[in-house]
């Protein structure tokens, strides 16, 4: 009975104290898979520690490489990864690269800490994999990498605030549409967003549509200093016409703004443009290009494109204002800017195309200048200090249950109750 | 004795739940699939297969995005990129379509997406358990007259990478 118990603390000591990994196998697993995929955690303290896994399910053995960014997100929600000296300097990796044969599996270590003076952090581990043998070819290369995302805030007190910069419809085939509001994170941690949107006319409220949530059936996530489109999909009665009233409320963190839409036989009348691509290239000196398209059914007009360059999403180093004159239905135009010379260190652009107030697209680019900040792997320093902590546990947990039992056993009969 | 068993019983537990989140995605193709030799015609919409994109997300949607080491194709020989080099006017496609995959609920979407250096996203789905979508990818390059033709050995050149993660 006393091995058992001894054996009983043992593993709990263990399982509390080692950086386990989470065997997930994903049952369909193909190629190469990480797990965790995704880490959204409220830390007790600053500091964090964890252990990813790389299973190989294929044939082919494959290299892979390890690097951090920084996290965000465009305005439908697709994670961006970004260089960052922030995240480089906070967090670190246990190895630098491994390969991994058919069948393998491997784990690296992720520790670090929220840097001081923060609430959360927002990065990604990044596996980039290359099958040993490959080739470059000659057209046209092909690379692929796997993300995982950390979601980490620290301890409170948090910062949730959330700003409304714009309320409208956008037209969809036929007589769909889309209404939505577009929300920034001016807080300090991230925020998943739930609320309604309105359409009335005079008081009287036509629809109440809750925001979609995303594909993984939750609220979507907004990082602090991004945008994200809340979205709820609307087919309008095919007799509105007139000018109407969309409100966007949200919840947790709230928040409200409204604004004037107009429709015509139930055909949303608004304009509709994206920013087909956004590139950042450092060759003498940093160039930005963009392409818009006009994806409405009129013309684009009066619209302007703002680009603006950060350092590490905190420092606004440049920006320009460019006007789009006029933009024919399914025409496209090409943007370019030359920020100003940028000091040495990692950068965001981010694209901003509006029109009359309301916002239309949204892309963020990331771009580094000169090296990056070498990221120090850690040795087996991890794992002597794990086995140390679970030796300590061990001890704890020893001390509640035999020391309890032994001085039970010293109490006199007489005195128990 | 039965409370000492329970406390034993919850401090496991405990530490199991103490583990991370157990979500995990996977991806396989088109890693190493390289394009060689596409022969552009010099104008119009030139297609060529850019291989196949498998994916498997475990309690977790997913996003597969792609970028480019360049915001166009670009004058290459030697291999590397010629300094100062021709660039083709417009950009590449890529775009991607389910072609199959196992799982009831599995019904990622293939995009058309037009390639630069910053992500774009170029299929999504919501994953799930036994959950996998297979997608075809095509790679799309408009050309014009004004684009001019290289010499022998030099080609228009581009580095694509994709990226999988799981749904924010």
């Amino acid at each position: 009975m006393r091995h058992n118990k001894l054996i009983s603390i043992a593993v709990a000591s263990t399982l509390f104290a080692m950086p386990w990994p989470a065997r997930a196998q994903t049952a369909a697993a193909v190629g190469l898979e990480i797990t965790p995929s995704q880490t959204e955690l409220n830390l007790a303290g600053r500091t964090y520690e964890t252990t990813l896994t790389l299973f190989n399910h294929d044939p082919a053995t494959y290299k892979v490489d390890f690097s951090l960014q920084a996290l965000g997100h465009d305005l439908d929600g697709a994670p961006e990864y970004l260089p960052s000296t922030d995240v480089s300097r906070a967090f670190s990796l246990s190895t630098t690269g491994f390969t991994l044969s058919q069948g393998q599996q491997k784990q690296v270590t992720l520790k670090g800490a929220i840097p001081a003076g923060e609430r959360s952090i927002y990065f990604g581990v990044i596996a980039t994999y290359s099958r040993a043998d490959q080739q470059a070819g000659s057209s046209v290369e092909t690379r692929t990498r796997l993300g995982s995302e950390f979601l980490l805030r620290g301890p409170k007190p948090w910062a949730e605030h959330l700003q409304i910069t714009d309320v409208g419809v956008l037209p969809g085939v036929g007589r769909s549409a889309t209404l939505y509001a577009i929300v920034k994170n001016v807080g300090n941690v991230h925020v998943r967003p739930t609320g309604t949107v309105t359409v009335s006319k005079n008081g009287l409220v036509i629809a109440r549509l809750p925001f979609a949530l995303n594909a993984a059936h939750k609220p979507g996530a907004v990082i602090p200093g991004f945008s994200r489109r809340l979205t709820a999909p609307w087919t309008p009665p095919s007799d509105l016409t007139g000018t109407f009233t969309v409100t966007a409320t949200t919840q947790r963190p709230g928040a409200s703004a409204s604004k004037t839409v107009s429709f015509s036989n139930g055909k949303a009348l608004a304009p509709d443009a994206k920013i087909d691509n956004l590139s950042v290239q450092n060759s003498n000196g940093v160039t930005v290009d963009t392409q818009i398209t006009n994806k409405g059914t009129g013309p684009l007009a009066g619209a302007k494109l703002t680009l603006v360059a950060t350092q590490d999403g905190r420092f606004e180093r440049d920006r320009t204002v460019l006007p789009l004159v006029s933009l024919a239905p399914g025409a496209s135009v090409d943007k370019m800017w030359t920020p100003r010379s940028l000091p040495d260190g990692a950068y965001q652009i981010t694209a901003t195309l509006e029109q009359g107030g309301a916002v239309l697209d949204q892309r963020v680019a990331g771009i580094r200048l000169g090296a990056a900040p070498t990221s120090r792997a850690r040795g087996p320093l991890l794992w002597i200090a794990a086995a140390l902590l679970a030796l300590v546990l061990a001890v704890v947990l020893w001390f509640l249950f035999f020391r309890r039992r032994d001085d039970d056993r010293q109490q006199p009969a007489g005195s128990r109750a | 004795m039965r409370l000492r068993a329970a406390v034993v019983v919850a401090v496991v537990c405990l530490a199991m739940m103490n583990t991370p989140a157990v979500l995990a995605v996977s991806m396989a193709g088109p890693t190493g699939v390289t394009v060689s030799g596409w022969s552009l015609s010099s104008s119009g919409t030139n297609t060529i297969s850019g291989g196949t994109l498998t994916v498997s997300a475990l309690l977790s949607s997913y996003t597969v995005t792609v970028q480019a080491d360049k915001s166009n194709m670009s004058e290459y020989a030697s291999g590397a990129y010629v300094s100062s080099g021709k660039t083709l006017g417009a950009a590449l496609h890529v775009i991607t379509a389910r072609t199959g995959g196992s799982g009831v609920s599995c019904n990622g979407a293939g995009q058309n997406a037009t390639v630069g250096t910053s992500a774009t996203t170029v299929a999504s789905g919501p994953g799930g358990l036994l959950c996998s979508d297979i997608y075809s990818v095509t790679l799309s390059q408009t050309t014009a007259i004004s684009d001019s033709a290289l010499l022998p050995g030099h080609v228009y050149h581009i580095i694509l990478t994709y990226t999988l993660s799981g749904g924010l």
